[in-house]
């Protein structure tokens, strides 16, 4: 689980001045392989504000700082819970590693437990800390487990110039992983980034609605730093959830090794 | 409780996460259904782009919070006295500061029971225990210097991987006074300990943690005492079994009942000789995790030194206070831990080897002799523990863990007075609905393949009604077993609770 790989799954991040497709291109496949594989930067540190909101308005909020540092096959990822009060100095230190076939590492440090505890790292289609996003989606995609389709080559969102790519889970594995039978992408021709999703979620057969705001340029890569996913049922809003990035920074010099061990876990914020 | 447990499953099963899986592509409603990314401006947030980000304080380097906390349950079972089991109010402060390397954190808890302060069908001993406690918490103070971490003061470490069974956890005293009812992390009681530990990599992504300490206070935590709602030493003397023509003599309900019966530890808490020693390594590596750890320490659970039947007798007669002596005699424990993930689970393990477990051994009651003793003596035996558990989690966020003990004695006594090594199993299930402001959770633990020794179940539903603000209800029942455990004499303790917590 990488807060980054959140703006990577969606095509958030991309250099600015290393587009590789040409706005013309209709190949689906080609387009999607390009915004999966682009470089999205490394030593991140970053704050985030969780919004949950349920139909009746209600809200709840959670803000968490992470840490975020590559290595040879992976990224490690350190996340610690500021608020609310009950899971303040909460931690998850997590290895992923790009190689699919292999199980990801996490480790949960509860200060109310006093325990360092590892936790299985399968089930990807849960709730992302209650929000309207699941594990999967902060997880890059393996475009070879999709098949994609062109809907549209000249949509547009906001006056911005887009491709309209469907993409359609063909393994089982995926199509478990992710619970969407589906999922709509606006890529943006001139930032190559999605802007906004739709997404078919099987399970109660809701739709997922997301979308990216607020983008803007760290260390030349566009970021958005808003994003806001909405899960409606029979075309009533269930639930919606926004995320608010707030001092996030790339290429961090501070960012090093010894932050994500099991020590730095426990110490907290 | 059964109808509650219905209602808690049956609104697990309507959940949004369980339905209508499958189907057509397209049966979602109309393809082209946009209502999801709402008007512009409105209420969605989906077209008020030019919101400002929401201001959000930078954290301090010190901070004042803490918990308050109203727990209420009722008896289940008909029983003299009040239905009212609990009405206990809990407030805790937390100061914690945290400046370069240095960390410092310090805690109070105090609690008062309205159902059991100033109630008089309770002996002295348990409205002391349970009815009003002021204690401090965690107080310690932490220095790190690069890779090594030390840690002076109140503080806990948790050992092992079992999640409902432990035989490896022995460096904290635990506050045992309501079985089952409680939350495991507020099981737990901090102690005063100097502590190092120091964290290495090793290789790219594993690490080795290695951690001494030292724990300068004999404290054995919390328990029911003889006569309270939950003390078991009642139902320990009955199951000794008096004679026939004794029986017919003596009731001891009655002759408890005019007696206060307190515990009393034989250890003082500030002796030097008693301090004990821990050591632990720990790999984290690429699917799992492994862990060795040797520890000298006074017996947590302690054994009981029982005064003469007669004495018991003659303090009833004089209606007068009785003290029951627990000796917590040096044991040793060498064990070790584990946790692997697989594709479907994550399989945990505990084994502990401890050569010089103190046990009561005797008959508890001598009928042998012309006047019938109380004859509860102490011995000590090897003892070989092991735990395996599994811990699932799927199904929109739910969790499954299960954990199986076993003890394997080594030349024990003859008569051991206790089951210690007597399988003990626990089941946990857990499922987060509503986005995870709902969570409703089961759990079953049994000592005896088929709770022999006892058995208790529960189940229980927690609502975040507002950030960091809960509501919780639910109930316990408990099944004291056909032979002798640690929940004898509980046939009447059912009971049913609701509570509210706010942390701030």
């Amino acid at each position: 689980m990488r807060l980054r790989d959140l703006l990577v799954s969606f095509g958030l991040m991309w250099p600015a001045n290393a587009l590789a497709i040409d706005p013309g291109e209709t190949d689906p496949a080609a387009i999607m392989a390009a915004v999966e594989n682009r470089d999205a930067g490394d030593k991140q540190v970053a704050r985030l504000q969780i919004t949950i909101k349920d139909k009746a308005g209600r809200e709840r909020t959670r803000v968490v700082q992470s840490r975020t540092l590559d290595f040879e096959g992976g990224t490690r990822q350190l996340i610690i819970f500021e608020s609310p009060a009950d899971v303040r100095n909460a931690g998850l230190l997590s290895v992923d590693f790009e190689d699919g076939s292999k199980s990801d590492d996490q480790w949960l440090w509860l200060p109310s437990l006093n325990k360092t505890t590892r936790i299985s790292s399968n089930d990807k289609s849960g709730s992302f800390m209650g929000t309207d996003m699941s594990y999967s989606d902060m997880t890059k995609k393996d475009p070879s487990a999709y098949a994609y389709t062109m809907v549209d080559a000249n949509a547009e969102v906001g006056g911005e110039a887009c491709w309209l790519i469907e993409a359609k889970p063909i393994t089982d594995k995926e199509k478990s992983e992710t619970g969407y039978m589906k999922t709509h992408m606006w890529v943006s021709k001139d930032k190559l980034l999605a802007v906004q999703s739709k997404a078919w979620v099987i399970a109660g057969k809701r739709l997922k609605y997301t979308k990216m705001t607020d983008i803007k340029q760290v260390d030349g890569i566009w970021i958005p730093h808003k994003l806001t996913v909405r899960t409606t049922r029979d075309g009533q809003l269930e639930s919606q959830s926004i995320l608010h990035f707030t001092d996030l920074k790339l290429n961090q010099e501070d960012v090093v090794e010894a932050d994500f061990s099991e020590q730095r876990l426990r110490r907290g914020l | 409780m059964l109808p509650l447990f219905v209602l808690l499953v049956g609104v697990g099963l309507a959940d949004e996460d369980s339905s209508d899986e499958g189907g057509g592509d397209d049966d979602w409603g109309e393809d082209d259904d946009d209502a999801g990314w709402g008007d512009e401006g409105d209420e969605a947030g989906f077209g008020d782009d030019d919101a400002p980000p929401p201001e959000v304080k930078k954290a301090q380097w010190w901070r004042l919070g803490g918990t308050v906390q109203t727990d209420e349950a009722w008896w289940l079972n008909e029983r003299e006295g009040p239905a009212l089991a609990r009405a206990r109010q809990t407030l805790d402060l937390e100061l914690s500061a945290s400046r370069g390397p240095w960390r410092a954190m310090i805690e109070g808890h105090g609690e008062v029971d309205l159902a059991i302060l100033g109630q008089e069908q309770w002996d002295d001993p348990t409205r002391e225990a349970h009815g009003l406690l002021l204690q401090p918490r965690q107080v310690w103070m932490s220095f790190a210097a690069g890779p090594l971490e030390t840690t002076v003061g109140r503080q806990v470490v948790a050992w092992g991987e079992g999640r409902l069974v432990s035989v490896v956890d022995v460096a904290n005293p635990k506050d045992m006074r309501d079985p089952g009812m409680v939350d495991l992390e507020d099981l737990r009681l901090p102690v005063t300990m100097a502590r190092a530990s120091l964290s290495v990599p090793a290789g790219a992504t594993g690490s080795h943690t290695f951690e001494l300490a030292s724990i300068l206070e004999s404290s054995f935590g919390m328990r029911s005492p003889p006569l309270g709602p939950y003390g078991s030493l009642p139902g320990l003397i009955e199951s000794g079994g008096l004679p026939p023509d004794m029986a017919a003599l003596i009731d001891m309900d009655e002759v408890f009942s005019s007696l206060d019966v307190d515990y009393r530890h034989l250890q003082d808490r500030w002796d030097p000789a008693h301090t004990g020693t821990l050591g632990r390594w720990t790999w984290r590596g690429s699917g799992v995790d492994l862990s060795l750890m040797g520890a000298s320490v006074l017996d947590p659970q302690g054994v009981f030194v029982l005064p003469e039947l007669t004495e018991i007798l003659a303090a009833s007669n004089e209606g007068g206070a009785l003290t029951i002596d627990i000796d917590h005699r040096r044991m040793t424990m060498v064990g070790h831990s584990g946790v692997a993930q697989t594709p479907g689970a994550l399989v945990r393990w505990e084994v502990a080897y401890k050569p010089d477990m103190p046990v009561n051994v005797g008959q508890i009651i001598d009928t042998s002799t012309l006047i019938p003793a109380l004859d509860l003596r102490i011995d000590e035996t090897a003892l070989v523990q092991g735990v395996v558990g599994l811990s699932w989690s799927g199904w929109g966020g739910a969790t499954l863990d299960i954990d199986l003990s076993k003890g394997f004695l080594i030349d024990p006594p003859a008569d051991l007075i206790f089951p210690i090594d007597a399988p003990q199993w626990g089941l946990r299930a857990a499922k987060p609905l509503l986005r995870e402001r709902l969570m409703l959770d089961a759990s079953v633990l049994s000592w005896g393949w088929f709770g022999d020794y006892g058995a208790l179940a529960r189940v229980g539903a927690s609502y975040e009604i507002a950030n960091a603000l809960y509501a919780s209800a639910g109930a316990i029942a408990y099944w004291p077993g056909s032979e002798r455990g640690p929940l004898m004499g509980f046939d009447q303790h059912d009971r049913v609770f609701t509570g509210l917590r706010w942390d701030f």
